[in-house]
Formats: structure tokens, C-alpha cells, sequence
């Protein structure tokens, strides 16, 4: 054994760099696979730990206010497979925070609002916040500590187009799974306020007792809750099981691991090839050597012992260098997972996965190597003196110089590849898969570096710049045409908001898109076919077709409440923010709906038209958004001013509690008559959509630029790292050739390229191969992220730089050669 | 007769763990156009190690070369190479012939360095080859499938297909038997007759008395020349003791 040893630790030595570098992507191999593994396995314990650690419920329904009878919480109390449930109230919307006075720190977020009895109601509320000593107390989740860096006494302010609402943050709380991250809990006075402005809903968090089957029961609670209404409750109630809270955490959680696997997974594939590149060099070169070792007496098993345990070496030395790292990279992983779900707790990165892959990436280095080495037992001494079998047996001529015409040194690099061409599909594996790295994040790089862009795939259309729902008391066409008859207006679409249909009987409900006219909204970004035209017409996303197996041409069935009706599947839609979602026309609506009518506007505003300016001139013609009249304190230069916003308050209060659409008011005063009514009302709601969006897309720009870049730079280093190997193998191999090469006048710049040269015809089978892999992966992504239009010239663009990147590694990974004289080269 | 090559206060340093070894130590010498140099000495005198300061494959450490007047011995790497690409031919004792190419590509490989591919070029190798007894069915072998008489003919064609200014030769006979040796050295002896000037390296009697100048190396040093005239058979015997009268003078 010692002796064996003594030979790998002389082979190490004497190829210490080529040792050093594969010995760095072994780190980076067990470090990178090793972690992930950890994090995969540690992520599965967040979500139950979340659950554990705050006492909340596993199960929710939220159902609009409107949509919310006393009935379902009865029909829970009956239920024997109901262990324990709870009720509470919040209001949701996307809003601008900001640190006190400072406009520089606002940011938007998706909030969700609770009363502290709300929260008392659906979790052990773990904080020691004080409601009572501060005026409009706010308590955060303790992961908004770090993002928004504030702490308890500062002053935060919610803005909602323009209306600040401020509060004192009181402290902080650990959630469980109720809306972790994005939920605030407040005084049951502000929660009364902020009610008047935002969409409202009903939340009941349900627990079951063991053996539940938690998605039947929940479907049998929501039809429990449509035979009890003759409203159609489909988008109205929202179910989340345990089961999908758990997998959607844990495929969020997860995806980072799983992308750092794939890239460990090229590494194993480098690793792999260089192993088996060196043993076939080193045997080359030491054949004579060889020879001699068996002459002195070692066995052959012996000799190939030696070549296994050289790489067994570096492989533990790899694991002594790597196993904190790996730990720590797991630990760091698995922060990130929990920081993702907004999980306060500790987590621990757990060992057992980290040690399996340790054992079986050595192992797997191992026989790699030992299968190479048994290589050795074909020659005994006579044969390794006289430098083995292959050099006595030339089959075939490669690129004959007689018959070349172009660059002499092009000749002889396709002449060395053609003669090594077998040994190049480990190599063609790995630049593929690294090309495969490269164009999938370039692509999704690219894709996500303009936020525009992704509002416009992601959404499926371009998006508004100002969104106004109007109140009942209007007709949609006229209006909409008064809209789109301003100057500062591009275009006007109704669409419509809120509303959910079943398509093809599946039970989870899809959203559902209504235009008059699909032949206005050009922005809708169609893939397939085309959008419906007539009322027995629809359309589909992408994602929803493959869902349910439809084709363009087929009959698809829609249920809309009660009603079922069936329509023409006219083609597909890209849209990745709300990728189940079905595209009909009004008429096509009314089929199942006869009373529809739109109340939403999207307006497109001109080029250089402000929208901040244009929403005040909407609101100076159609008056304030209702909740604005409802929430004002009364005040007025002249009693009639005070009379008129008194008699507004009192209307808007009636619009929004008893669903009046319409008034009018006369009040004498003295010889005054003061009239009115709610026809100077029109906007229920004004947002601007696009501006809020971007700010949410800009977010996502980042993180997956982060992504893509980080991708590069590991398929980079891969590449880097193993051509390095490469040619510092194969100029050890052909150093005499070099040498003779020199002597005869080639330079060394000459004998680079032929080197780097070489490289080329495998780099360039690998990244045909590579990008034709690319495609189904990117088919993938599409139906997890949005549709991702591969454009054919950026990825040639992005094949050639691989190309490039391969040569120039090759080239400079061959600059070796400069540094050693022909001479040196001719005596070695 | 011009000096080809010319030396001045050459020097080559080898070191090995801290101790400096002085190869070759202030040389001045002068290799004359046309002629045949032979440069003999003892085992370590540093004869190879001259050879390859003098022909660009290895740099001095102090001192100059001239080829032709020009200053080589501070040309970078790159540039030697491309001075030996036009100007050098060598011929090595190990003959090193690339073992992966037949014998055609093996000098066409330097040929192609220096000049582009044509049915001329094909043709003027097929020559050489035919012109030192290697025929078209040998042509097509490897080096390990001929004998090592076979490979240092090749040797000498790849050496002479560019029809370089100075052919330099390292103990060109030294791993061949003597029928082969003798070969080659005809093969020499051609080339010299038709103009090529040639310095070898050789520790062999036989193989100098092909030369018209000997020049004995000592200690890094030339310590002795001896002019011969042109090589004729009939004058062997005349030659031989010639010779043997100035290597005994040298201590050989």
C-alpha cells in the first residue's frame, strides 16, 4: 500500500498544477452538490416548522366580503373532519412604503392588512408589541426588519394614489403561514379605514383532523358554499390546502438548489472527462516507465492501484477543502429558502445528504479512475518499452498534408482532432451542457433585463397606464368612447376584473378575460390562432391548453356559475402572471352572463402625456375615487362647499355599504337650493397599473439577472477550468511533438492555435447539440415562468461566443507552450 | 567564403538548484558559407549545447550571434522560430520524425511552415524523399514501421525541403548502424556538394572526415581547428590520418 502510495503522491507532484485544478472543480463539486442536496432535503422541514412554531392554521379560504355568509363557518362547526377553525377579516392591495418623510425609501410592496384580533384569531400573534402605546401601531413580520430597515418607533406611511396613511411600527411578529411576509397587522380602527380602500376579503383558516384528504374536503366546502348563493362564486372563494402550500413553498424553495445542482452536475461531467483525459495521457507518457515498474516487479494491478489512488487523494483532499464550504453554501441555501417564505426561525443544514454525496462523488471518482487505469495491464514490460501497441497500429490517415490547399495549421489541429476524435465525447458533453447553462440563462437573461417586456409576456398584454373602475351608474360604451376621445389618450379597453370560469369541468377555476373587440387590443400577445371574434369563440393561455389538453380547432366547455356553454378554442395567449386564463368576447360572455357589463377602463395614455397629471384632470371631470368622498373630514370655505362634500360623503357611504347606484340630493338653504348627485361620481377606483407593475417586474429583472449571470459565470468557470486541465494534459502528452514543431519553425502563437484549434470542431458539435437541448428546457421554463420566444439570431450570437469563449480558454489555457524553448522541449 | 554564422564572447549557463554550470564560456567562432563544419569533443565539452545557441533553438546566455550580420541572440522566441522557419535545417541524432504522421506528412509538415501547398511543393518532396533512396511505397509508413536509417533520410529531406541557408546536424548517425550511418552521411556529402552549408555535431571519426573544418570544443571553449579539403574517397586514407594526427593533438 505505501509503495502504491508513494507513486500516486510522485504523480501528483510531478502534475501539480493539473492536480491543483482538477482538484478545484472536485471542490467545487462536492461544495455545489453536496449543498444542494442538503438544502433539497432541510427545505422539506421549513414549511411544518412554520406551522409548528406559530400555532397557525394549514388550511385557508378567502372569500370576498360581498361573497361571505355566517352559513359556511355552520357548516365547518358540523363537519366531523373539522378539528379546529378561525375566522378574521383582511384587506389587501399593492401599495407604496415609505420610512417616514423620506420619498427616496419608497417601495412597493403586496400588503395585507389584519386587525390584531384577526391575527390573535388565526396564529399564536408571537410579538411583544404594544397597541396601546403608540397612535396607528403597525406590527410587521420580522423579516421587513432588514428589507425595509426600520424598527419599532419609526414612522412608516402607506400611500394609496396620492392618500398617506401613516403609522408608528409597534413591533415585529414571527408568522406561520397565513401571509407570511406580506401581512401587517393593525388597530381595529385603522383596519376600519383602510377597509373603505381596499379590496376586502373574508379569511377562515381551517385545521382537519388526521387522514383528511384536505383538497376534497375544501372542494366540498366551496360547492357547499355555491348551492347556498345564486352568485357565481368561482374567482369569489380561493382555497389553499396544506398540500399545496408545502409544494409551492418547497418548488420556490427548492429552485435555487436545483439550479446550483444542475451546474454541480456539469461538474461531476468535467471531472469524469478530465479523469479519464489525464489517465490516458499519464499513461502515454509513462509507458516506459511503466515498463521499468513492472520490469522492478510491481504487478499491473499494482501500477493501476497507484493511478486510482492519485485521484482518490485529490478527490479527499477535495472533500477536506470542500466540506465547510459545503456546509456553509447549504446553510447559506437554505437562509435563502427560509427568507423566501418569510421564515424566522433558525434552520440547520442537515449532514446526512452532505456526507452521501461526499462518499459517492469519491466513490464515483474511484472507479472512474479505475476503469481508465486497468488500461495498464495490456502492456507488459517488453510492449511499455517499446511505448505500447497504438503507435504500431495507424489505421488511417487523417487530412493528408498532400492533398490540403488552406492554413497549414488548421490542417494539422483538424488532423489531431480527427486522430483523438474518440476521446472527445466526454468533452463534447460537457461544452454542450455548459452551452445548454449559457443560452438558457442568456435567454432568460435577456428576456428579464427589460421590464417592459415582461409586463408584456408575463401579463399576456401590454398594460395600462391608468385603470379606472367606474361605479354602476354609467354606460360602459359611452364612457369609454368619451375616454378615448381625449387628446392624451392612445386607446381605451374595457376589460374585465375579478371574474373566474371552469373550463372543461376542472375544478380550479381560471380567470377570465372579456373585450368587446379583440381586434382593438393589439397588445394582447397572441402565439397561436387568433383571438375570438364571435360569441361561440375562445381563447386560451398556453398554460391552460396544456392543462387541459385542448388544441386549437377543439370544442372547449366554460362554466360560469351554474351555466355551461361551449365555444370554439380559436387560439393561444402568452401570459405567465396569470397563466390559467380564458379570452372571450362580450357577447361571448353574455351567453353564460346576459347582464354583464364592463366597469373597468384601461386607459393607454400618448407618449409624453403625465399620468399623474391626466389621473388629477380625471378625477377634476369624474370626481374622486368614492372612498376618497367616503374618508374626507368635512371641510369647506362657505357653508355650501361644506354642505355639498357632507352630501358627497353620505352618498359615497351608501354607493360602497348599500350598493346604491344611483342618488341625488336637494337641500334649501335659506332662498339655496343646493342639488346634486352621484352622476359626478364615476370613479370607484383609479390606479395606475403599469407604473405599479413595473416596479414589481424591475424587482424580478434583478433576481433573474442575478440568476443568469451567476449561471454564466459557473459555465464559464467550468469551461475555463477543464480546457485548462485539457491542455495542460495534451501539451504534456505531445511535448516532444511541440518541441519538434518548434524546431521546424512553427511559433509558438502557431502551435496555440493548432491547439486551441482542435477544440473547435468538438466545441462546435457540442453547441449544435447544446442548443438544440436548449429547446424542449426552454419549452420547460415556459411552462413554468412564461414563454420565452427563442430569437434566432441572438442564439447563434450566443453559440459563436461560446465558440469564441471555448477557443480562447483553449488558446490562452496553451500559453504554456510559450515558455518553454524548443530546445527544452526536444530534451525533455 | 563569408561567415554565415559568428559568435562573439558566447556564453551558456545552465542552473541546477543554486549551482551555475558554464556550458559553453566567451566563444568566439565563425561558420563559414558552404562549408562543412564538424564540431567534435568529449562527452560534456558542450557541443550540442553550441549547436543549439548557433542555430536559434536555444538562447545564449551572455554574448552574441550573428547570422549573416544580423543579431539573433536577442530575438524573442516567436521570432527565432521564424528565423529558423527561413534560414535553419536540423537533423537530430534521435531524429524525431512525428510519430502520428506517415512519412510524407512528416515533411510536408516543414515544408508548409514556410511556404503555401501546391502540386510543385508535393512534387520537389517526393523528389528529396526519392533523391535519399526513400520510395513511393514507403511513402505512405509510419516512422515506428522504418528502419532508423529510413527515418533520418526523412529527417534530412524535412530539414532540406526549404532549402535552408545552414543545415544544422546533431550526431546524425549516432543511433543507427553503420550501413545506415554511412547512408545518411552520403546524403550529407551530397547536400554539401551542391552548395549547403552544414555544421554537425559528432563524436565520430567517420562522420568528420565527411566535414572540411573540424573544430575541437574543450571546456566550453574551442581549443583546436583543423581544414580538410573537399571529400574525396580516393584521398580517405590522407584525410583519415590527417585528422587522427589533430584529434590526438587535441587529446581525443
Amino acid at each position: 500500500m505505501k509503495k502504491i502510495l508513494r507513486l500516486s503522491l510522485a504523480n501528483i507532484k510531478k502534475h501539480r498544477r493539473e492536480s491543483i485544478l482538477l482538484m478545484v472543480l472536485i471542490v467545487f463539486c462536492i461544495t455545489l452538490l453536496s449543498s444542494s442536496a442538503a438544502a433539497v432535503k432541510g427545505v422539506k422541514k421549513i414549511t411544518p416548522s412554520m406551522v409548528e412554531e406559530s400555532g397557525c392554521y394549514k388550511n385557508f379560504v378567502y372569500v370576498y366580503q360581498e361573497s361571505y355568509s355566517d352559513r359556511y363557518l355552520a357548516f365547518l362547526e358540523e363537519d366531523p373532519r373539522v378539528e379546529d377553525y378561525g375566522h378574521t377579516s383582511m384587506v389587501t392591495d399593492i401599495l407604496k412604503v415609505r420610512k417616514g418623510q423620506d420619498a427616496t425609501t419608497e417601495q412597493l410592496f403586496d400588503i395585507s392588512f389584519v386587525p390584531e384580533s384577526g391575527e390573535e384569531q388565526m396564529e399564536c400573534f408571537q410579538t411583544d408589541a404594544d397597541f396601546q402605546s403608540v397612535e396607528h401601531p403597525i406590527v410587521l413580520d420580522v423579516t421587513n426588519r432588514g428589507k425595509l430597515e426600520i424598527a419599532i418607533g419609526d414612522e412608516i406611511v402607506i400611500l394609496r394614489n396620492g392618500k398617506e396613511f401613516p403609522f408608528t411600527v409597534a413591533g415585529f411578529y414571527e408568522s406561520g403561514l397565513w401571509g407570511y411576509g406580506t401581512k401587517a397587522v393593525i388597530s381595529e380602527e385603522d383596519f376600519a379605514s383602510l377597509e373603505n380602500y381596499m379590496k376586502r376579503y373574508e379569511v377562515i383558516g381551517i385545521n382537519t383532523v388526521p387522514g383528511t384528504d384536505d383538497d376534497a374536503f375544501l372542494n366540498e366546502f366551496k360547492a357547499f358554499a355555491q348551492d347556498t348563493t345564486l352568485n357565481d362564486l368561482t374567482s369569489a372563494i380561493s382555497l389553499i390546502s396544506y398540500k399545496d402550500t408545502v409544494t409551492m413553498n418547497e418548488a420556490n424553495m427548492e429552485l435555487l438548489s436545483i439550479i446550483i445542482a444542475i451546474m454541480a452536475g456539469v461538474i461531476v461531467i468535467a471531472v469524469m472527462i478530465m479523469i479519464r483525459f489525464r489517465i490516458v495521457s499519464d499513461i502515454k507518457e509513462q509507458i516506459v516507465s511503466i515498463g521499468v515498474l513492472e520490469a522492478l516487479g510491481y504487478t499491473s494491478g499494482e501500477i493501476a492501484a497507484s493511478y486510482v489512488a492519485e485521484y482518490v487523494l485529490l478527490a479527499i483532499a477535495g472533500v477536506l477543502i470542500s466540506i465547510f464550504p459545503a456546509f456553509f453554501l447549504a446553510k447559506a441555501q437554505l437562509q435563502n429558502a427560509a427568507n423566501s417564505v418569510n421564515y424566522g426561525g433558525s434552520v440547520s443544514a442537515p449532514a446526512l445528504p452532505i456526507l452521501c454525496c461526499i462518499l459517492i462523488i469519491v466513490l464515483f471518482i474511484g472507479l472512474i479512475a479505475l476503469t481508465k487505469a486497468l488500461a495498464v495491464r495490456k502492456y507488459p514490460p517488453v510492449l511499455a518499452f517499446r511505448k505500447g501497441i497504438e503507435t504500431h497500429s495507424f489505421k488511417k490517415t487523417f487530412v493528408p498534408l498532400e492533398k490540403t490547399r488552406g492554413n497549414v495549421h488548421i490542417c494539422l489541429a483538424m488532423k489531431e482532432f480527427l486522430q483523438g476524435a474518440r476521446n472527445q465525447i466526454g468533452l463534447t458533453v460537457c461544452i454542450a451542457a455548459c452551452t445548454v447553462m449559457v443560452l438558457l440563462s442568456f435567454m432568460i437573461g435577456i428576456f428579464f433585463s427589460d421590464a417592459n417586456r415582461i409586463l408584456g409576456s408575463v401579463c399576456g398584454h401590454e398594460m395600462c397606464d391608468v385603470r379606472i373602475e367606474g361605479t354602476a351608474d354609467m354606460d360602459p360604451e359611452v364612457f369609454a368612447a368619451e375616454l378615448a376621445g381625449m387628446p392624451e389618450v392612445r386607446q381605451v379597453l374595457t376589460p374585465a376584473v375579478g371574474l373566474g370560469v371552469k373550463v372543461n369541468g376542472i375544478e380550479n377555476p381560471v380567470n377570465l378575460e372579456v373585450y368587446g373587440d379583440y381586434a382593438k387590443t393589439s397588445t394582447i400577445l397572441l402565439t397561436e390562432g387568433r383571438l375570438p371574434e364571435h360569441e361561440n369563440e375562445a381563447a386560451l393561455t398556453v398554460q391552460e391548453k396544456k392543462r387541459i389538453g385542448a388544441a386549437v380547432g377543439d370544442t372547449i366547455t366554460i362554466e360560469y356559475g351554474k351555466v355551461k356553454r361551449d365555444y370554439l378554442l380559436t387560439g393561444c395567449v402568452n401570459s405567465a402572471v396569470d397563466p390559467l386564463t380564458a379570452y372571450l368576447t362580450v357577447e361571448g360572455f353574455k351567453r353564460m352572463d346576459p347582464g354583464y357589463a364592463p366597469r373597468a377602463y384601461d386607459i393607454y395614455l400618448n407618449e409624453g402625456v403625465d399620468k399623474n397629471a391626466f389621473a388629477e384632470f380625471l378625477k377634476g371631470r369624474y370626481g374622486k375615487e368614492i372612498a376618497t368622498y367616503k374618508e374626507e373630514e368635512v371641510t369647506g370655505d362657505t357653508l355650501e362647499d361644506r354642505i355639498r362634500n357632507t352630501a358627497n360623503k353620505e352618498m359615497a357611504k351608501a354607493m360602497t355599504e348599500k350598493g346604491v347606484s344611483y342618488m341625488e340630493y336637494a337641500i334649501r338653504v335659506g332662498d339655496t337650493v343646493i342639488t346634486g348627485s352621484t352622476s359626478a361620481m364615476k370613479i370607484e377606483k383609479l390606479t395606475f397599473v403599469l407604473e405599479e407593475n413595473q416596479e414589481i417586474a424591475g424587482m424580478l429583472c434583478v433576481s433573474f439577472a442575478a440568476i443568469s449571470i451567476g449561471m454564466m459565470i459557473a459555465s464559464g468557470i467550468i469551461v475555463i477550468l477543464m480546457l485548462a486541465i485539457l491542455m495542460a494534459s495534451t501539451i504534456r502528452k505531445q511535448y516532444r511533438e511541440l518541441g519538434i514543431m518548434k524546431s521546424l519553425g512553427y511559433t509558438s502563437k502557431e502551435l496555440m492555435f493548432q491547439m486551441a484549434f482542435r477544440i473547435i470542431p468538438v466545441a462546435l458539435i457540442a453547441v449544435v447539440l447544446g442548443t438544440f437541448l436548449s429547446i424542449p428546457l426552454m419549452g420547460i421554463v415556459g411552462d413554468f415562468v412564461c414563454v420565452i420566444e427563442v430569437d434566432l439570431i441572438s442564439t447563434i450570437l450566443v453559440d459563436l461566443a461560446v465558440l469564441a469563449f471555448c477557443f480562447g480558454c483553449a488558446y490562452f489555457s496553451a500559453r504554456r507552450i510559450k515558455k518553454i524553448s524548443a530546445y527544452e522541449l526536444i530534451t525533455e | 567564403m563569408n561567415a554565415i554564422l559568428k559568435t562573439e564572447k558566447l556564453c551558456k549557463t545552465f542552473s541546477n538548484e543554486g549551482l551555475q554550470q558554464h556550458v559553453i564560456k566567451n566563444l568566439d567562432l565563425e561558420i563559414m558559407e558552404k562549408d562543412f563544419t564538424i564540431i567534435m569533443g568529449s562527452s560534456g565539452s558542450g557541443k550540442s549545447t553550441l549547436l543549439y545557441a548557433l542555430s536559434g533553438m536555444d538562447k545564449p546566455s551572455m554574448g552574441k550571434v550573428f547570422f549573416n550580420e544580423e543579431d539573433i541572440s536577442d530575438y524573442s522566441n516567436d521570432k527565432l522560430a521564424l528565423f529558423r522557419r527561413k534560414h535553419c535545417g536540423f537533423v537530430f541524432q534521435s531524429i524525431y520524425l512525428l510519430e502520428n504522421m506517415n512519412v510524407l506528412d512528416n515533411v510536408l509538415t516543414g515544408a508548409l511552415v514556410a511556404r503555401k501547398n501546391s502540386p510543385e511543393l508535393v512534387a520537389r518532396v517526393k523528389e528529396l524523399l526519392e533523391k535519399v533512396g526513400i520510395e513511393e511505397p514507403l511513402w505512405k509508413k509510419y516512422p515506428n514501421q522504418l528502419s532508423g536509417g529510413e527515418c533520418q533520410r526523412v529527417g534530412i529531406v524535412r530539414a532540406v525541403v526549404n532549402e535552408p541557408q545552414i543545415l544544422f546536424a546533431d550526431e546524425p548517425t549516432g543511433a543507427l548502424n553503420s550501413s545506415s550511418g554511412q547512408d545518411v552521411l552520403n546524403v550529407f556529402t551530397e547536400l554539401h556538394k551542391s552548395g549547403q552549408s552544414i555544421v554537425m555535431v559528432t563524436h565520430d571519426l567517420k562522420t568528420a572526415l565527411r566535414g572540411t573544418r573540424v573544430l575541437y570544443l574543450r571546456d566550453g571553449g574551442i581549443v583546436g581547428e583543423h581544414r580538410m579539403p573537399e571529400y574525396e574517397t580516393d584521398e580517405l586514407p590522407k584525410r583519415r590520418e590527417s585528422l587522427q594526427k589533430f584529434l590526438n593533438e587535441m587529446g581525443w
